[in-house]
């Protein structure tokens, strides 16, 4: 239905942004920017997992 | 390198204790894991959890076995090759470690049996309290040996009278400055290297796509764990680095390969590099430019200190603290390259299924075990000179016995040991190669774990499985 | 209260408990080379593996206690005793991980129950060395060990190094009668037939050799003439409660001597050398560390060491009975 292009463009630019919040979550939890912007990246970084974990497939997931 | 006694009783114990500690780290991980395992498999009784157990358990009692007995080579090595090191901190890590065994040496061995013999002796719930314990014991004993290298880091809570160490509060030898930080983060080390090593075999088992629910589920549980635990890791780390930056500045500033008080603005942070410690200067160096100062001084241009900030007699050797640092933070940041990949998986459905990323968590299997000798060596070698820091210098806590004694037994370890982990390694691959037993196509709720084990080995089960 | 003397109990306990615990361990693999049938081999192992470690663990106990209480004789000790020791530590390594890898396959079973018995023999000599050389005396010179790694390496240690390895092959013995069944169990009588005039042989001649070439040993039967006499005396009981109980209805009995035997024959030792930590050289007060290492020992000793106790007792207890022959798996 869709062209490849578009797809494909979709998809790199996912990877991309992945690479890029990944990076920041990396740089915020060591404490580039201070102590409470790395509690704040810890937690939050453990809450989107969490989120991401919960929502997994049938297959995967801890039932 | 001068083959002195000094020198050889610090090679033994070097190399008795590297090769332990990756026995210690997997079992307290895999532990962790096969409480959760059984866990689940209580809760649900989905054979799969009990097929995960069942294959883990095997690999878990070797590595714990091999961990016991050269486990209890150290206790006895302190006296054998550092007996004035012995003499000196008995009355404060004597204590420490008497405790360590007796409340989690004993406790691990007391349950042991049970939770490796005793399946169709008890009852699931009775089993899973051994399987508890056994953690608990191991957790246990991460933290009381923590702490006593702690104490031997960053010392508190002594007094010298007469020439001997006296405990003067012993509230702050165990709570010493290091300890609160160092415990979680080589109980994270342990967890994270069990989870990438689960992961790291399911992912195999998927790539030949052979028991695959049985993989599905590890490549789960591992990649799970490990995406929530190299967070908090990195996180405790850098915390860690702060605490030792106080309290052992020459450990930091050697493990980041500066040499001049301060460093150039802005500062380069190094990943190789080839230290001429005679000369206090690097003959080569290899970096990524404004990294360092935005790592370490959180800032753009801020300067670090370098190792000659430290008087000559009192510098730990460059090379062994750096590059100690650096493959582990190095794998450190691999393994959350790792896990961010994993959730996105996660996220779009590929988890199972993508090769590129199996084929990564099979080579990211030992990663824990290389990263945990890593922050070992810069942990330990980058105490030096001291054995207890600022008080006791490791060549004056050598035992008096000849070095040709020390290089005769130094020898026998290294084929013993070699032995081994010749012999760990067979059977763990043999293990693998072999995989879990087959189960059967539908869950029994089943009161005793001797049916549920017979289903699970019945030779006529079907395997959804798949043997 | 005199803390250095209640460590010194706590340790004398600890190593009482070695003794008797992993006697029976090292004993049932010193003889395991001597069974010929494989499934028997097997039943022998099974019989020991679920307790085995926690068994070992009192060696650790007591390493660290002396380490913690009294530095300055493990300090000496350590290095007066370092060939033994390193060797013996490299045999019960080898024992541990046999219990480990030798269930992993039929083919090479063979090898590791050789690697089984030399680490179990191996281990139970150096432990009696170590004990000879004890008493034949160690060298100190100021606060440290002033001798040669090679002093013990003499004949009156091995001498012990005998009488320790028959003492636990008694012990083994006695273990895998109460044990084991059919083949395994009548296996362990021939061998304490044998094993217990060895063992006792040895015994006497090594406490004859010590009074005769060690005059603080004679100095000590002289002023404890009677408590060692008695101790001797029951020792001799217990023998022959053993020796008549081979064979016999109480398949408890033997091991109940063997046990008593063995505890008397330590309880002797303590009274030759106490109060001495190092016998005949250094007392417990001297090698003691000072008050608060151990207030804190006997904390975790008093507290911990009866709930230890309890558990391991319940370890035992879900193993009770006779092993099954099939293994823990049927």
């Amino acid at each position: 239905m869709s062209q490849p292009k578009p797809n494909v463009a979709r998809k790199v630019a996912g990877v991309l942004t992945t690479v890029v919040i990944g990076i920041a979550f990396f740089f915020a939890i060591i404490g580039v920017f201070g102590l409470w912007v790395a509690i704040g990246g810890l937690a939050l970084a453990i809450l989107t997992a969490g989120v991401i974990i919960g929502r997994a497939p049938e297959e995967g997931d801890l039932s | 390198m001068n083959l002195d006694a000094a020198m050889l009783a610090r090679v033994q114990f070097a190399f008795t204790v590297s090769f332990h500690i990756i026995f210690p780290t997997t079992s307290i991980g895999l532990a962790m894991f096969l409480t959760v395992v059984e866990g689940l498999w209580l809760k649900t009784r989905n054979p799969v959890y009990l097929q995960i157990y069942r294959f883990w358990l095997g690999i878990f009692a070797m590595a714990f076995g091999v961990g016991v007995v050269t486990g209890i080579v150290l206790s006895f090595e302190f006296g054998l090759g550092f007996a004035h090191f012995a003499q000196i901190a008995g009355p404060v890590i004597g204590p420490m470690i008497a405790l360590e065994v007796l409340t989690s040496f004993f406790l691990e061995a007391g349950f042991l049996g049970i939770m490796l013999y005793g399946l169709r002796r008890v009852g699931p719930r009775l089993h899973f309290f051994a399987t508890c314990m056994v953690a608990l014991g191991t957790l246990l004993s991460a933290s009381w040996i923590l702490s006593a290298n702690s104490w031997m880091q960053t010392p508190d809570g002594v007094a010298m009278q007469n020439g001997r160490l006296v405990v003067t509060d012993w509230l702050k030898v165990i709570v010493n400055p290091s300890w609160l930080y160092r415990l979680p983060h080589m109980l994270t080390a342990a967890y994270l290297t069990a989870s990438f090593l689960v992961a790291g075999v399911g992912a195999f088992y998927l790539l030949r796509r052979k028991h695959t629910l049985f993989a599905r589920k590890c490549v789960s549980i591992g990649m799970a764990f490990a995406a929530i635990l190299i967070a908090g890791q990195v996180f405790i780390g850098d915390i860690l680095y702060s605490t030792m930056l106080k309290h052992q500045p020459s450990k930091m500033q050697a493990a980041e390969g500066f040499w001049e008080r301060q460093s150039q603005s802005p500062a380069p942070y190094y990943w190789i590099i080839v230290p001429d410690q005679a000369h206090q200067r690097n003959r080569l160096a290899l970096g990524i430019p404004y990294l360092g100062s935005i790592w370490l001084t959180h800032s753009l241009n801020g300067r670090v200190e370098g190792l000659e900030s430290t008087p000559r007699d009192r510098q730990p050797a460059m090379g062994m603290v750096f590059y100690g640092f650096r493959i582990m933070y190095g794998i450190a940041i691999l393994m959350f390259a790792v896990a961010v990949a994993s959730l996105w998986l996660r996220w779009h459905g590929g988890l199972f299924t993508t090769r590129w990323f199996l084929r990564s968590l099979v080579i990211m299997a030992p990663s824990g075990i290389v990263a945990t000798l890593g922050g070992w060596y810069l942990a330990e070698t980058g105490r030096q000179p001291w054995v207890i820091f600022g008080l006791l210098r490791t060549v004056d806590a050598v035992s008096p016995v000849p070095a040709g004694t020390l290089l005769s037994t130094l020898i026998a370890f290294i084929f013993v040991y070699a032995f081994f982990m010749t012999a760990f390694l067979i059977f763990v691959f043999r293990m693998i190669r072999r995989g879990p037993e087959a189960a059967p196509d539908h869950a029994e709720a089943s009161a005793s774990l001797k049916n549920a084990l017979r289903l699970l080995e019945s030779p006529t089960a079907n395997a959804v499985l798949g043997r | 209260m005199d803390l250095p003397l209640l460590s010194a109990v706590f340790a004398a306990f600890s190593i009482t408990m070695y003794v008797l615990l992993d006697g029976f361990d090292l004993g049932v693999g010193a003889l395991l080379l001597l069974q010929p049938h494989e499934a028997a081999r097997n039943h022998m192992v099974d019989s020991i593996a679920p307790t085995w470690d926690g068994n070992e663990t009192w060696l650790i106990m007591t390493g660290v206690t002396l380490l913690a209480g009294f530095p300055l004789a493990y300090s000496i000790l350590m290095p007066a005793f370092y060939v033994p020791l390193i060797v013996m530590l490299l045999a019960l390594g080898l024992r541990g991980a046999s219990f480990e890898f030798r269930p992993q396959g039929q083919r090479n079973r063979p090898s590791w129950d050789a690697v089984f018995n030399i680490g179990s023999i191996v281990a139970a000599c150096m432990q009696g060395v170590i004990l000879g050389g004890l008493i034949q005396g160690v060298t100190i010179r100021g606060d440290a060990f002033g001798g040669s790694v090679f002093d013990c390496l003499r004949p009156f240690p091995i001498l012990c190094a005998g009488s320790v390895l028959f003492g636990y092959i008694v012990l083994g013995g006695c273990w895998l009668y109460l044990k084991t069944t059919e083949a395994s169990r009548h296996f362990a009588e021939r061998t304490l037939w044998l094993a217990l005039p060895a063992f006792l042989m040895l015994f006497v001649s090594a406490c004859l050799t010590a009074a005769f070439t060690q005059p603080e040993v004679r100095a000590a039967w002289k002023t404890h003439t009677v408590s060692l006499a008695t101790i001797v005396g029951m020792m001799a009981l217990a023998a022959i409660v053993l020796f008549a109980s081979i064979g016999k209805r109480s398949e408890l009995r033997p091991l109940v001597a063997a046990v008593s035997m063995v505890g008397l024959g330590i309880a002797g030792l303590a009274v030759l050398i106490f109060p001495d930590i190092i016998p005949f050289r250094l007392s417990l007060w001297e090698a003691s560390a000072s008050r608060l290492s151990h207030v804190f020992l006997l904390s975790g000793a008093v507290f911990v060491t009866p709930l230890v106790m309890a558990y391991s007792a319940f370890a035992y207890w879900v193993f009770r009975g006779k092993t099954p022959v099939k293994g823990w798996e049927a």
